[in-house]
């Protein structure tokens, strides 16, 4: 292999690895894994180009706009990269969402008279903390089962637990500018508080059912993207 | 009626449509979008001998709703539930006035409902109550995030809707059947956000609020707020058919409906001709929670069956059930909330 070439494998596995941090925000998984990335391509003068799909013509315009946005700006953080462009394909608002994005405009300005400003933080950290709550009622259910008493849990920190356990906990923490570091609680509300022991069946129930919720939209996704364009590769892989 | 091991089953199909998206009434390009997104759903989600070829799923006529849904559907009753889409579709898609005309047809099968948009102001009251007039309506339809001029969408806890809503209960159009499924025009809100059904249900305690896919994809939302009020449904339209290739979550789904529910506020609602009601009523009365769930779930009676795919609804829409449908008289011990199995729900 010659270094250009290995130099062209590694950049394209730095755009995948750059995507797979991109969330369908309502379905709490990376769009890499969805299979919304139909493709990518790297220019010798380090451009990149990757083209998103989603399952339908009619999927909620916010949430394609945010993947688009995340995902351009995922790319423009390689050090190497130079021209971004993300381009969504077969959807009513692509051109809107394209050029919106790819202009750097705002959602509510892509949208005149449609939407309003600054609504789309707000919409986001929403599905973050949905997906945070889930993550801790499968982690709950985990820890029960392995025996754990509603006090202990209560009681918990996040460095109590063995990390492989917390790294989705810890990422929406993250993502909602919580504390994440293994003093934090291990079981917390939106604002990062504890959850006392008397709360906390409640707290993972609501969790749960956040869970049974955001899975089965993504069932639904998922089949319909595939019945749109053929069975995705990853499907092998679940 | 459905008959299985001795028991009768009394069937409401609660959701059905009698669209025409033929390419003859189709206007534009998120006319022929929203079509294929429907087709794709059936796609997905049924067995493959249920799924039709598109030019029939673009327009099917009277007959084949005829046959689908009572000579092969099992259906004692089935409800209409009007969608216009006026914007995408020249005649409509499946309007009041199409689905009335077979309605008329046959008077003590179908149910018609009817719809409005309190974006309209006074005249769309006026025009409710003329819908009224002319078809009797126990029911209308709503779908919250339709686009119309500048308006992004509308909530029912906006001002206006509570005239709308104020008007229905003077008029005995108990049943407010909620479209939260999946948004038409670009909102950066979350259009399928179901609070604003939180507010109009606690400030109208005489209707019924019956939500489409049980809230999905708000699920957890939608559990939340019906525990709290006791006029709010779940219907499972899209919900069933997960019963097929995703049983798991068919079985996940109803499960956090009982528990956050309980089995007098699930309904049955085939989305008819998304999906055909044969399969899913035959699937339904054989399922089970698997083992495994049983525990955090519970398991599913004949009696639970029994009122969600016909009971809960003759409840609502006052339907008269034969006595060999109806359930032995309720147990004391499973509540005072357990009402009876025909007549009216809160008058």
């Amino acid at each position: 292999m010659t270094a250009t070439v290995t130099e062209a494998v590694d950049r394209a596995t730095a755009v995948n690895t750059a995507l797979a941090t991109v969330l369908d925000p309502e379905l709490d998984r990376p769009i890499t894994e969805l299979g919304f990335v139909r493709s990518v391509s790297v220019g010798a003068d380090g451009s990149v180009e990757a083209t998103l799909r989603l399952p339908t013509y009619f999927c909620a315009p916010n949430f394609a706009w945010l993947m688009v946005e995340d995902a351009r700006r995922a790319l423009a953080a390689l050090s190497w990269a130079g021209e971004c462009r993300v381009i969504l394909e077969d959807h009513f608002a692509s051109e809107e969402i394209n050029e919106g994005v790819g202009c750097g405009k705002g959602f509510a300005e892509s949208f005149p008279g449609l939407a309003d400003p600054d609504r789309m933080e707000e919409l986001r950290a929403v599905f973050v903390r949905k997906g945070h709550l889930a993550a801790q009622a499968r982690l709950g259910k985990r820890l029960v089962e392995r025996g754990w008493t509603m006090l202990q849990l209560a009681d918990a920190v996040l460095g109590d637990v063995p990390e492989r356990l917390t790294v989705t906990l810890r990422r929406r923490r993250t993502l909602l500018g919580l504390p994440s570091g293994p003093a934090a609680p291990l079981f917390a509300d939106d604002q990062g508080r504890p959850v006392p022991a008397a709360a906390l069946e409640w707290h993972l129930r609501r969790g749960r059912t956040a869970g049974v919720g955001i899975g089965a939209n993504t069932e639904v996704c998922e089949g319909l993207l595939a019945v749109r364009y053929g069975p995705s590769e990853e499907e092998g892989n679940r | 009626m459905y008959h299985k091991d001795g028991v009768d089953y009394f069937i409401v199909d609660g959701h059905i449509h009698y669209w025409d998206a033929s390419e003859e009434n189709t206007t534009n390009k998120y006319g022929e979008g929203f079509i294929r997104c429907f087709y794709d759903y059936q796609r997905n989600l049924s067995p493959q001998e249920w799924v039709w070829p598109l030019e029939k799923f673009r327009k099917y006529s009277e007959q084949d709703l005829v046959h689908d849904i009572f000579d092969t559907g099992y259906a004692d009753w089935a409800i209409f539930q009007p969608t216009y889409l006026s914007e995408f579709y020249h005649e409509g898609f499946n309007t009041t006035e199409r689905n009335g005309a077979l309605a008329r047809k046959y008077p003590d099968r179908l149910i018609v409902n009817g719809a409005f948009d309190p974006r309209e102001g006074e005249p769309g009251l006026e025009r409710l109550e003329k819908l009224h007039a002319e078809w009797n309506l126990r029911g209308v339809k709503l779908y919250t995030a339709e686009w119309r001029g500048s308006s992004k969408g509308w909530k029912l806890s906006d001002p206006e809707a509570q005239d709308y809503l104020a008007l229905c209960a003077r008029l005995g159009i108990r049943n407010i059947h909620i479209h939260k499924g999946p948004t038409i025009w670009p909102l950066n809100r979350d259009a399928f956000d179901v609070a604003d059904v939180d507010h109009a249900a606690s400030a109208f305690p005489e209707l019924n609020f019956i939500v489409e896919h049980a809230g999905l994809p708000r699920l957890d939302d939608f559990c939340w707020i019906a525990t709290q009020e006791p006029n709010v449904y779940a219907g499972l339209s899209v919900v069933l058919p997960f019963i097929h290739t995703r049983p798991r979550y068919f079985a996940k789904i109803i499960g956090e409906l009982l528990y956050w529910l309980d089995d007098d506020r699930i309904v049955f609602g085939s989305d008819y001709a998304i999906w055909s009601p044969k399969w899913l009523i035959e699937r339904f009365v054989d399922f089970q929670i698997p083992e495994d769930l049983q525990s955090e779930y519970g398991v599913l009676t004949t009696d639970i069956k029994r009122k969600i795919l016909g009971l809960n609804h003759a409840r609502l829409y006052d339907l008269k059930v034969p006595e060999h449908a109806q359930l032995p008289t309720a147990r004391p011990e499973e509540g005072a909330s357990v009402g009876p199995n025909t007549g009216s729900a809160a008058a």
